[in-house]
């Protein structure tokens, strides 16, 4: 199986790299990139399966990310990066073209499942 | 509000209406008691005053009548005596004549004699045979040859009647001789009697100048006896004056009759007079309870009614600022809470993933020898653990934070409270508790978040089984109120103080066991039943139990 390409973006360095680090463990092709004009600007020269985006970020919020992502490429698959617990967030955000979201601090396993599924969903668009 | 606050508050305005009534019965008696003694007093002066003016005016008549007695009586006399001469009336014939002439006339002569210059009495016509008696060295014959004209006191005489004496002396060519009647007291005692006063009580009589009963009034075995009476001095007219003796009032009214030998007293007894006063009295004493009575009735009604009312309004708006200051106190911990849970929710995102990056560094076969390997995926496992705790915490604590969309549903409380019931149910017999359920039959459907409900409901139950612990009750009511519904939820457990009371819906605040109760229960309960529109109460009292009333009107728009 392919490894997934995945940009993960949150301005939390701690969580991000250690995030991606984990995610590296389990095969996964992970960029990560602390801001959303960072990821915007990364997108336009390379192309992803999936994108992980915190909601929450100071300067160019995630959901702001999330419509410039789905303008540049629209394949891409996002899962959203909730905190403080808001369901309400999460939907926005779904309504608005993300295949899911995970609440913080979120399970590995969970995260793993549905950015998988995500990726099946693309694969499956794609043919 | 508290308890304590109420009977505060309810013994102030006991105190306040107290006062108020003490002063509205002064203000309203004092001009009462005024106005009353004023007319009563004027009446009692003005009927006084009358009885006086009534009384002088008796004593004026009288004198003037007994005045004009005398003098008629002694005129009669002169005439006679000038008209006739010594030796005409001399004849007992003639003077018999003259007599019956008189006696025609006038009644109240009894005898007429006539005495010549040495106290003889030369001619007798009376009922005595009193002819050739000597009265030169009697003390009426002396004084009627010094001053002409003799009246005399009343006497008995030998006829044991009273009477009295007139003589008058008439000079016949240098001869003095005297013409003497005597005189019947009845007339002068006809007259006094007149003199009484309205219904009686009073006396009329003469005295002498020596305080000796002429005219006995309305004591006949007064007569010439003598009287204890303080004898005044002479005066002109009339003389008025008043005596209080033994709780009588007597009015007196004298006068000095025949040339001032005689003392006429009109006595009147002021009370026996004042009979039409008792009866003003009566009246005013009556009107006076009357009106008393309308005041303190009146008084006492309408400041209970003011104050029971002003007491509702009081308690009313404490009630109020009391769940103001509850709702903002506890908006303001949402606000801390929601950013607190922000604050704290992403460090812990970081602490779980480097959890999770040492559990998996762990996995690498270069540690897996260490001593120590197994404590440390404890530990990691452990700190995930704790970091799921601390997130299910703070999603609790948004709950309570955010503002929720609510269902807006048909809700048929009953049956909701029947679900929660159902489901507490074993957790409840297997503690030996009882829910009781006392629904009203027929409830009107709100409209209302039925899933949101449930969970206050849950929680409340659920508190109160924890409270009560083992054996015991629970009720769950319901009833209709103003168009929503009143749910009670009672227990059988310990209660609570006060303190306790005031701080149940606090978030964090938790009288568990640490770990076992997160304390947001009751304030997202709180928190949810506010944003349907109803209203959470508790009561409590100490080995008593705690009542949860939860009132939801029909609609939560």
């Amino acid at each position: 199986m392919q490894e997934i390409r995945m940009l993960l973006v949150d301005d939390e360095d701690d969580f991000r790299i250690t995030l991606a680090n984990r995610l590296k463990l389990r095969k996964i092709d992970v960029t990560d990139v602390g801001s959303g004009n960072e990821a915007i600007e990364l997108v336009k020269q390379k192309s992803f399966d999936v994108a992980v985006i915190d909601v929450k970020m100071p300067g160019v919020d995630g959901i702001e990310t999330l419509k410039q992502i789905k303008q540049l490429q629209p394949s891409m698959e996002i899962v959203m990066l909730t905190g403080h617990a808001s369901i309400k967030s999460g939907m926005e955000a779904m309504k608005l073209g993300a295949y899911d979201y995970v609440m913080k601090p979120c399970d590995i396993d969970e995260l793993l499942i549905k950015t998988g599924d995500a990726y099946q969903h693309r694969l499956l668009k794609e043919k | 509000m508290t308890k304590e606050k109420e009977l505060q508050l309810h013994g102030y305005y006991t105190r306040l209406r107290t006062k108020f009534t003490g002063i509205i019965f002064f203000m309203a008696f004092i001009p009462l008691i005024l106005l009353g003694g004023t007319i009563y007093h004027h009446y009692s002066t003005t009927v006084k005053e009358k009885i006086r003016n009534e009384l002088k005016f008796v004593a004026e008549n009288k004198k003037s009548t007994i005045d004009l007695f005398l003098d008629d009586r002694a005129n009669s006399l002169n005439i006679l005596a000038h008209t006739h001469s010594f030796d005409y009336l001399k004849n007992k014939e003639h003077l018999n004549n003259v007599f019956q002439l008189l006696k025609r006339v006038d009644s109240a002569f009894q005898d007429l004699g006539v005495i010549d210059n040495d106290g003889n009495q030369v001619a007798y016509i009376g009922p005595y045979r009193l002819v050739g008696k000597q009265y030169s060295s009697a003390e009426w014959f002396e004084a009627v040859m010094r001053k002409n004209l003799y009246i005399s006191d009343v006497f008995l005489g030998f006829r044991k009647v009273p009477h009295f004496v007139i003589a008058v002396k008439r000079i016949e060519d240098g001869k003095p001789w005297i013409l003497r009647a005597t005189i019947d007291i009845n007339m002068i005692n006809h007259f006094m009697g007149k003199a009484i006063l309205g219904k009686g009580g009073g006396d009329a009589y003469i005295l002498s100048r020596e305080g000796i009963y002429q005219i006995c009034g309305i004591d006949h075995n007064r007569i010439l006896t003598k009287s204890d009476f303080k004898m005044p001095s002479i005066f002109p007219n009339i003389k008025e004056t008043e005596k209080h003796q033994g709780g009588k009032v007597l009015l007196y009214a004298k006068a000095w009759l025949k040339n001032n030998d005689w003392l006429m007293i009109i006595e009147q007894n002021l009370q026996d007079e004042l009979g039409t006063m008792i009866h003003v009295k009566n009246t005013v004493l009556l009107i006076f309870i009357i009106i008393s009575l309308v005041i303190i009735l009146s008084t006492v009604l309408i400041t209970r009614r003011v104050f029971a009312r002003l007491e509702k309004i009081d308690s009313e708006k404490l009630e109020l600022a009391d769940q103001l200051v509850r709702s903002d106190r506890l908006a303001a911990i949402g606000k801390l809470a929601s950013g607190i849970a922000h604050e704290i929710n992403n460090p812990l995102a970081v602490i779980a993933e480097k959890a999770g990056w040492m559990g998996d560094l762990l996995a690498e076969e270069d540690v897996k020898d260490s001593p120590n390997y197994s404590e440390l995926v404890k530990s990691t496992q452990d700190i995930k653990k704790h970091v799921q705790r601390g997130k299910k915490v703070i999603s609790r604590l948004m709950g309570f934070a955010r503002k929720v969309d609510v269902a807006h549903k048909k809700v048929e409380i009953n049956s909701v409270l029947n679900e929660t019931c159902e489901f507490l149910n074993k957790e409840a017999k297997f503690r030996n508790i009882v829910i009781i359920r006392e629904f009203q039959d027929v409830l009107p459907d709100i409209v209302s978040d039925g899933a949101q409900l449930q969970q206050v409901f849950i929680n409340i139950v659920n508190n109160a089984i924890d409270a009560i612990d083992k054996d015991g009750m629970i009720h769950v009511t319901t009833m209709s109120q103003d168009g929503g519904v009143l749910v009670s939820i009672a227990d059988t457990g310990p209660g609570m103080p006060e303190e306790i009371r005031k701080k149940i819906f606090d978030p964090f605040f938790t009288t568990k066991a640490v770990g076992k109760g997160t304390g947001l229960g009751l304030s997202t309960s709180y928190g949810i039943i506010e944003k349907l529109g109803g209203q959470i109460t508790v009561e409590s009292e100490i080995d008593k139990g705690t009542i949860f009333h939860i009132t939801l009107p029909p609609s939560c728009f």
